[in-house]
Formats: C-alpha cells, structure tokens, sequence
C-alpha cells in the first residue's frame, strides 16, 4: 500500500477509531499488517504494545472498517449511470459480444480452524469437499474487479 | 458479498441464500424487473442456477453447436473478473493464507473486512481504467436482448439440462447474430 493510500485510509477510519490509547496510525498499521498475513508477536514487538491491547487495535481497526460508510460494499443497480458503464467495462474488457453484465459472482472456500463443539452446532456442516475447514464466501465483482 | 455459511454448504443454496441471491431469484419488485427489461444480467457458473438476471453456460458438451459453445466462452470471459478478483484478494490479505483462527461468529466480519480493504486498495492504488469506461461504441444495446418472457418457465428442477432461461437464448442469439464463435486454438508444429 503507497503512503498516500494509507494516509487516505487512516483518514477514512479516524473517525470511527476509539480516542486514547495507540494513535490513529499504530492502529490502522497493526491492522493492516495482520490482514496482510502479520504476526502479533513481529507487530507487538514492533509498536511496543502488549499482546491483549495488540488485539484491542486490531479489533477496533477490524470494527472501524465495517462503521464507515464510505467502505461500504454496494451495488448502485438504481443508477442507471453505473449499469451502463459498468456493462460497457465488462464489454470492452474481455472484446464481448455481451453489453448487458452487471457482475460476475462465485463462491471461495475460506480456510478456517475447525470451529469446537461449543461454538457450532455441528462441527462437520463446516467441512468442505476440498477437504478442509472453510467459510462458503459469495462475492460479486465489477469489471474493475472491486467486489460489489 | 455474503458469508453466512458453512464450507459444506453448496454455492447455490449459500447464493440462494444470500440477500442479493433471494432479490435475483424473486424478481418481484419494481428494480429488479428494470433490469430484465433492460436485459441486464450477471453472470455465474454452472452451479449455479438460471434466471432471468442470472446468466449461466448452457450445460453438458456444446461442442456440436458453436454459438451455444461462443456463449459459454463468453460468460466464461466475464467470469474471469471474478476470479481474478479472488486471486487478487487471497494474493493481497494473506490472513487468508492460513486458516483462520479468530473465535468462529467474528470469521464473517474478518472476511467482510478483508473484501472492504481489497475494495479500497483497488480505488486508491489503481489508475487508468478510465479510458475503458467509455461506453459510446457498445456494439449491442442492452435492450436487444429484450425478450419475451411468456411461454418459457424456468424450471425448479436441479437437473441442469431441464433448466429453460429466456436470457440464456438470447444471449446465445445475439452471439450467433454477431457470427461470434469461440476462438481457434493454434497449435505450433515443427
């Protein structure tokens, strides 16, 4: 991530970051570096915070993404503005003979730890046919390939 | 996007499932038929089921006719987004590397955080996808592909050589009025 989108997105979520303990940038920082596949033992270490308030930043990062409404996934299928040019990008990026695709969609199997007994009602409706634990995702795109 | 179930659940039922999925399928308010006289669509793959603003390939072997095989070609480009988007987003938030590990009812709201970023990385760290917005040469007006719905039902049958969809033939007909087949494959000899 460049420095201006991250500065953009510590903007977007200051707001909705709760006041007091690490700065808006830890927070955002130690997020982004977990979903980016970080550990909390490099990332504590890094910002000097200890593992439960490492957690409590990443959660709040975690709940300040889903509050802002600026992150929002829509789909502006009311505007017929955003149909049309969204139909014409999947038209003239693939050189179709269909103008008419508003997205495309399909499942991914998130890999997921076997969830316990006490968490689910049953353990095996979370195993997949690709042999593993997993979260059944749908997601549509645009031809931009942003999910909508 | 939904992530409501469970890995053993099939992407049909989860789409079926989802808010988006249960719109599409109904068809009932006033949005929804807009778009199906305006001929839009949105394009899945062969589990899922077919509707009216749900674009899948024609089953089985079309290889015997070209024009239902340059359909499923060019569904088949379109869908192409979407996995690419899914590479993209495994490839750019490597908590997905692993399995993860957060206590099972925050997974949902990990992953929709993880989609949310993707999303925010293409606005802020791609440019010149501009240009390709423009929409004044489209070579088909959407609302060729207005057909009339009488007469065709779709069936509720699993079986997907039963499933009738009004879009998915005129889909097809605007390919073999194009004159549209699926590209030759070369092939280099010595």
């Amino acid at each position: 991530m460049s420095e201006p989108c991250f500065e953009s997105l510590v903007d977007t979520l200051r707001p909705f970051l709760p006041k007091g303990g690490c700065s808006a940038e830890s927070c955002v920082s130690m997020g982004l570096r977990v979903f980016a596949g970080g550990s909390y033992l490099d990332l504590s270490a890094i910002h000097g915070i200890g593992r439960s308030a490492f957690y409590n930043s990443v959660w709040d990062f975690t709940d300040a993404v889903n509050a802002a409404s600026s992150m929002d996934i829509c789909l502006p299928l009311a505007d017929p503005v955003w149909r049309a040019r969204t139909a014409a990008l999947f038209q003239r990026r693939q050189d179709s003979p269909f103008n008419n695709i508003l997205g495309a969609f399909d499942g991914i199997a998130i890999k997921q730890t076997a969830p316990s007994c006490s968490e689910v009602t049953c353990v095996a409706d979370h195993y997949c046919r690709k042999g593993l634990f997993a979260l059944n995702t749908q997601a549509m795109c645009e031809a931009n390939f942003e999910f909508t | 996007m939904s992530c409501l179930n469970p890995g053993s659940v099939h992407d049909a039922t989860a789409f079926a499932c989802s808010r988006f999925g249960a719109w599409a399928f109904s068809a009932s308010d006033e949005l929804a038929v807009r778009l199906i006289s305006e001929g839009y669509c949105f394009v899945g793959d062969e589990a899922y089921v077919a509707s009216e603003l749900v674009a899948v390939p024609w089953p089985g072997r079309t290889m015997d006719d070209p024009w239902k095989d340059g359909n499923n070609f060019y569904q088949s480009s379109a869908r192409i987004h979407i996995e690419q988007a899914f590479c993209q987003l495994v490839w750019r938030m490597g908590i997905f590397w692993r399995p993860l590990k957060v206590p099972v009812h925050k997974r949902p709201v990990v992953a929709q955080t993880a989609f949310k970023l993707h999303n925010f990385c293409r606005r802020h760290d791609v440019e010149g996808l501009g240009h390709l917005s423009d929409s004044s040469d489209s070579a088909v007006d959407p609302r060729s592909l207005i057909g009339c719905c009488d007469g065709v039902d779709v069936a509720t049958s699993p079986r997907r050589s039963r499933q009738r969809s009004n879009l998915r033939e005129r889909m097809t007909s605007v390919v073999e009025k194009q004159g549209r087949r699926r590209p030759p494959v070369h092939t280099y000899s010595n």
